[in-house]
């Protein structure tokens, strides 16, 4: 059992504090509903940008890490299409440290067009880094391009291309702080040796006086049933050939999410996992094959994906894994479906033990609009059975559902 | 409102470098395998780690010991490769396995009340292995996959060029792999290696929340069978560099160049290690460092940079990596001779050791933070006969190594014209 307790600030500030006083560190968590699905399309990429600006210096202090690393902390953070987090951590006697850290990059940024240059350049080599000079890099920017047709969802969060990072301006950077980086967006965890008195008189000292400011409601569209199967075929500077399969899901807060995840892991979570079995021991067809959800909160995806060894064509391949999706569930037994749910108890207990993960977990749950979930996840695992694993399998493994990419070797 | 605070000082910064160590304790099991069990966390589960004298360099040949290590999970005498799977997965075990430079390390992470069940499988799997000669042939084929598109990565072919640099190609740490080197006709010295370096595990690691029966159940599984230590022989290999320090070479459509710079050092019983890690951390060991600032923060020129000294049980070596967009490559390189060049030369001001300082002394206490980070470094001490004294005087020299000490060490060891440089474009 994760305790907590949450408050929220006059300016729509909400404040989650966990107390663990194992630890002689806090983390400090700092979500805001903000992610690459809320990009002008012309100006991909920019959530992402964003966050690495967040540490370039803020309107009272030049820069973010020196005084962190100062205190003995350490920070980072992630984007992805639904949010951005930032986090800390640091012994826990220097907390004040990380809120007026945080708190003045709430308030405002610094806008520096120098700042701005440096790290659109550090952008561009991390786009390469992982994108372009990396085999399969830029299979996500083909794969969602023919999954989604509207949701922003349909370009990922690093960015159609370098151009849209190079074109970023600092009208764009003040213009998205002050749309999205405010307090009434934002969800504050603080995690660990501290009391909730403290913390909320600190907060309430660094924080408080942050405005709050209307938040333009998502202007974007929400995708529209997959009604046809879609395919395309790309050749690429690899050594093997790959295959990659999605299905439209639904959204993360919807009861089927449940039933579509333990789908993912009967699939491929384990050596057991269906597919590890049957496709890359039995049929030797692929070297690996996985499955998984892509965990958004808007409507997601299924993928499905392997690489297929030398011997058959990305054909035979295709089959037997489309064979496999549309009919596996069938013979799911009770047993499996335990199987797959104990693996899930599990993990979720190895995610609790370290504090800076249970941080984040609270801000996200919190996020999604209850961080009660903490606490109530693994139930809401244990309480699917096997006819909403098939009525869950029946309405996403479909055909018509489906988007095909063949990746394959020049 | 916005100004009724000072939002421009600093708040004070408060410090206390004791160190607080967990619950832990080392013993031995009945037949006298030592083990070292941390007893923290409040989740119902463990963390074991079972510790065999089977890496790299006991190999008889290329890949053996890598490719024992993941065979010996696949099939028991008494159950297939398939139906261990199934039960580990079952019980909702996680199971790592990893060759590593010395040891072979198996880890289990399962909830306690599973431990009862999950423990007799590792048993089939340490002793009892069948090593189907099909099974090698999946991994066989799943390696060679996995190293074509590793050829392809700049930063893998750095760092191979690397290690064959400074330790040489006949080395178990220096050898390249190549895919005419996975062969079936292996399975021969896998099944003797397998009954000379499996005999039992070396030490077990156990971290969690430790209940009366944990010990007892380690005890009817792993402490029955008279130990015998799998000999290890420190004169086995010896490093034969190559006299190339420089080596550069391409790989198609690259647009980046991947850059290694290093060599062979010692290991943490040395008494120049702490010395060795602090100025590690000043140039590349953390995000605050003179080369991500000047590299990546002022110049942009990489995603990141980083160096690190890693310590192996025999020796052990300084490496700095980094990717660069190709028109860097040039002044990435004599930047980062600079910045090396200014550790040899300049004094470092108090402003910057101080943050270092704090900065280590908190992961120094990081690292005893939690049931999994302290096991590992109390692990970690153990693997090399050290007791947690080791820990505290590493803490101290944090807070007393001064401006010239570390000059001094860079003029000692840092001299970039005695370093390989790998540049992969």
């Amino acid at each position: 059992m994760i305790t907590y307790r949450k408050e929220t600030l006059d300016n729509g500030l909400k404040i989650i504090i966990h107390e663990d006083r194992s630890t002689p560190f806090i983390a400090v968590n700092t979500l805001y509903g903000v992610g690459s699905k809320n990009e002008d399309p012309g100006r991909t990429g920019f959530a992402h940008l964003f966050e690495h600006l967040m540490f370039g210096g803020s309107v009272n202090i030049p820069e973010f890490d020196t005084p962190l690393q100062k205190a003995g902390g350490d920070s980072n953070a992630f984007t992805n299409p639904d949010i951005t987090n930032y986090f800390n951590t640091l012994p826990a006697s220097n907390l004040e440290t990380a809120l007026w850290l945080e708190s003045d990059r709430m308030l405002q940024l610094d806008f520096s067009q120098e700042s701005l240059d440096v790290q659109k350049s550090v952008v561009i080599e991390e786009f390469k880094e992982n994108y372009i000079n990396q085999p399969y890099g830029n299979v996500w920017h083909h794969l969602l391009d023919l999954s989604y047709k509207k949701h922003p969802y349909r370009w990922p969060t690093i960015g159609l291309t370098p151009q849209h990072v190079k074109d970023a301006t600092l009208d764009d950077v003040k213009s998205f702080f002050y749309d999205h980086y405010r307090p009434n967006n934002a969800t504050l965890v603080v995690a660990g040796n501290v009391s909730f008195d403290k913390v909320m008189r600190l907060v309430d000292k660094w924080f408080a006086d942050i405005p709050s400011s209307d938040i333009p409601a998502p202007a974007y569209k929400h995708e529209e049933p997959q009604n046809e199967a879609r395919f395309k075929e790309v050749e690429e500077n690899v050594p093997i050939p790959a295959l990659y399969k999605t299905f439209h899901m639904g959204a993360r807060m919807d009861e089927e999410y449940y039933a579509s995840d333990l789908l993912t892991d009967l699939l491929s979570s384990g050596a057991s996992s269906r597919m590890n079995q049957e496709l890359v021991k039995e049929k030797k067809i692929f070297s690996s094959a996985n499955a998984y959800i892509s965990d958004s909160i808007d409507p997601g995806l299924i993928i499905a994906e392997g690489k297929i060894n030398p011997k058959f064509s990305i054909e035979e391949a295709d089959d037997a894994l489309s064979s496999l999706l549309y009919s596996f569930v069938d013979e799911v037994s009770d047993k499996e479906l335990d199987k797959v749910k104990n693996k899930v108890e599990s993990s979720i207990g190895f995610s609790k033990v370290e504090l800076l993960t249970r941080a984040m977990n609270i801000a996200y749950f919190d996020h999604l609009g209850d961080p009660e979930m903490i606490n109530n996840e693994e139930k809401l695992y244990r309480n699917v059975s096997i006819d909403d694993i098939r009525s869950a399998a029946k309405k996403i493994f479909r055909k018509d559902n489906c988007s095909t990419l063949y990746y394959k070797a020049k | 409102m916005i100004g009724s605070i000072d939002r421009k000082t600093a708040p004070s910064l408060d410090f206390d470098n004791t160190l607080s160590f967990p619950d832990f304790k080392r013993g031995k099991l009945n037949n006298g395998i030592p083990y070292l069990i941390v007893n923290d966390g409040e989740q119902d589960l463990v963390k074991i780690n079972f510790i065999f004298n089977a890496g790299k360099w006991f190999e008889p040949k290329k890949l053996v010991g890598k490719l024992c290590n993941k065979l010996m999970r696949e099939g028991s005498n008494d159950h297939t490769s398939a139906e261990l799977a199934e039960k580990l997965d079952f019980y909702g075990v996680t199971l790592r396995n990893q060759c590593k430079a010395f040891t072979s390390v198996y880890s289990v992470y399962v909830l306690n009340k599973h431990l009862a069940s999950v423990l007799p499988l590792l048993e089939e799997i340490f002793f009892n292995a069948s090593l189907p000669e099909e099974e090698l042939s999946i991994i066989l084929l799943k390696e060679k996959q996995r190293l074509k598109v590793q050829l392809q990565r700049n930063d893998f072919v750095s760092s191979q060029e690397f290690f064959k640099h400074m330790y040489g190609d006949h080395h178990p740490f220096g050898y390249r792999l190549d895919i005419e080197d996975h062969k079936i006709d292996l399975l021969p010295d896998i099944k003797s290696f397998y009954s000379s370096n499996y005999i039992n595990p070396e030490k077990i690691c156990i971290a969690g929340k430790i209940k009366d029966v944990t010990l007892n159940l380690l005890d009817k599984h792993f402490g029955q069978n008279t130990f015998k230590s799998v000999v290890y022989d420190k004169d086995r290999h010896k490093p034969n560099g190559t006299s190339e320090l420089e080596h550069r070479t391409s790989i198609d459509n690259s647009v980046q160049s991947a850059i290694r710079i290093g060599g062979l050092l010692f290991n943490k019983t040395h008494p120049d290690y702490f010395d060795f890690k602090i100025v590690n951390t000043i140039l590349g060991g953390y995000f605050g460092s003179r080369l991500m600032s000047n590299i990546r923060e002022e110049k942009g020129y990489t995603y990141g940079i980083y160096s690190s000294c890693t310590s192996l049980l025999e020796g052990g070596y300084f490496s700095i990596a980094t990717e660069v967009g190709h028109k860097y490559t040039e002044d990435t390189l004599k930047e980062i001779s600079f910045e090396l060049k200014r550790l040899q030369t300049e004094l470092i001001s108090d402003e910057e050791l101080n943050t270092v300082k704090n900065y280590m002394s908190s992961k120094i206490q990081g690292s005893l933070d939690g049931p999994f980070h302290s096991s590992a470094t109390l692990n970690d001490l153990w693997m090399y006969d050290l007791d947690n004294q080791y820990l505290k005087d590493y803490m101290d020299r944090v807070n007393d190594i001064n401006a010239e000490d570390i000059r001094h060490l860079a003029q000692k060891y840092l001299n970039i014209k005695d370093m390989y440089k790998i540049i992969v474009s």
